[in-house]
């Protein structure tokens, strides 16, 4: 019994020294936060994970090394992230358990974000509809929309409006043709003149291609692709560096056509 | 099912029977009705007759942009006018059955051809012709609304071709 009291303590020293040498490297890259730029898309492939714990360690992985191989400030996750909890569909489920497990998700992204201070967004899936969700660095909960972050206009709903970075986490999508890499994320990149970020759930029966997105002039191939997976099928982080000035700068052009619009 | 030519004045005579032809050409054909896309605006031709004409500027109104025909409701856009979201909404709005679009590249780029053409089909709803004029060449496309069978990319970059659009002709060929 000693001996594996021993074993515990040892493996949790070890857990927290682990964890303090990612904070301090964090620090040590001297990460200027008050400026947003360093962003990641997760595609995430499915497991059913057996509890709460295990989908945090999972997340944190993945969080710790968006971090590392690049100084990623804001990570956006697909939608569904709740549903990874459910070994049943959520047809057998009460309403109730639906919430409770939704707020287990919440907590786990909250936990992750302020352990990491990173910015984390996500949807949850209730019987079919979205439920979206923004956590600062601090692991509190963003209500706000659009959300400004760091001088940046970040949301999740579809408007005319003044907006940066239009966040779209995404379930699975249904393949019809060849074009279907112009996704409806990177023809609103096109449209609206802002960057999108989709992230995708994959893996087992679920299909999708997760992307980064920009006006076609605020990219170098002149092709509005940033950044999108290689698989549709297969876990994968994509991050990249926005410049939110050439958003303004391609926005700009259009100015013209403003009054147009100035009484609808 | 609206018949639509797309491609040069000369090269039509391949093609019989049409309702509409749509052509860079800036020479008029006295035969037929066109819609011819130019550098400086479009113009509607029916029997050698101007009917309708939009020259490219910013439009005063949205009312611009609309070719209003007896039966047939074009818009007539250019560049970046394509991929303008509030104005491809708006025109939704206003019923149009039909768009044609200008657009000018310094070389072929199919993202851009697709983010105006195929972006504005499925905006406004409707059929989007887009003439694409680079130095070297004159291409012509059609974009559909995508469906749960097609991706609404049906021709894309044609020096000319014969396309069969779904809008809804009404008294529009009956009259010819």
């Amino acid at each position: 019994m000693k001996l594996f009291r021993e074993f515990l303590d040892h493996i949790k020293k070890l857990f927290h020294s682990r964890q303090d040498t990612i904070l301090v490297q964090r620090e040590d890259e001297n990460l200027k936060l008050d400026e947003l730029k360093y962003f990641a898309v997760v595609q995430f492939e499915h497991a059913n994970f057996r509890s709460a714990k295990e989908l945090q360690n999972k997340i944190r992985e993945i969080v710790r090394e968006a971090i590392l191989s690049s100084h990623v400030q804001f990570i956006l996750f697909p939608a569904g992230m709740n549903l990874e909890l459910y070994s049943t569909s959520q047809d057998s489920l009460s309403d109730n358990q639906i919430s409770r497990m939704s707020d287990e998700c919440l907590k786990v992204f909250s936990n992750v974000a302020s352990a990491e201070k990173v910015f984390i967004a996500y949807a949850d899936l209730v019987r079919g509809k979205k439920i979206f969700h923004i956590l600062n660095s601090n692991g509190k909960v963003i209500v706000e929309d659009p959300m400004i972050v760091m001088g940046i206009k970040i949301t999740f709903f579809e408007s005319s409006g003044d907006i940066d970075l239009f966040l779209a986490p995404s379930f699975t999508k249904k393949w019809i043709g060849d074009y279907e890499s112009f996704a409806h994320a990177w023809l609103y990149s096109q449209q609206e003149c802002v960057y999108t970020m989709e992230a995708y759930m994959v893996g087992d029966h679920y299909t999708g291609q997760s992307g980064i997105y920009a006006p076609i002039e605020a990219t170098d191939a002149l092709n509005g692709i940033i950044k999108q997976a290689q698989s549709k099928n297969f876990g994968e982080i994509l991050i990249a560096e926005l410049d939110f000035s050439k958003i303004k700068e391609a926005r700009s052009k259009n100015s013209e056509y403003d009054r147009l619009f100035a009484n609808k | 099912m609206l018949k639509i030519y797309m491609g040069p004045i000369l090269a039509s005579t391949e093609f019989t029977k049409f309702d509409l032809g749509v052509t860079s050409d800036p020479s008029l054909s006295v035969i037929g009705r066109w819609m011819r896309i130019m550098k400086e605006g479009a113009v509607f031709d029916d029997s050698g007759f101007i009917a309708a004409q939009r020259r490219w500027r910013v439009p005063v109104t949205l009312e611009e942009v609309v070719l209003s025909m007896p039966n047939l409701k074009m818009a007539a856009l250019y560049n970046s006018e394509l991929r303008m979201g509030r104005l491809l909404r708006s025109l939704k709005d206003m019923k149009i059955d039909l768009v044609t679009g200008y657009l000018r590249s310094e070389s072929y780029n199919p993202y851009e051809l697709i983010a105006s053409g195929w972006g504005c089909a499925q905006t406004t709803g409707v059929p989007t012709i887009v003439v694409n004029i680079t130095p070297e060449t004159v291409c012509y496309s059609l974009f559909l609304k995508m469906d749960e069978v097609s991706d609404g990319m049906i021709s894309l970059a044609e020096r000319y071709t014969m396309v069969s659009v779904p809008v809804e002709k009404k008294e529009y060929t009956q009259k010819k």
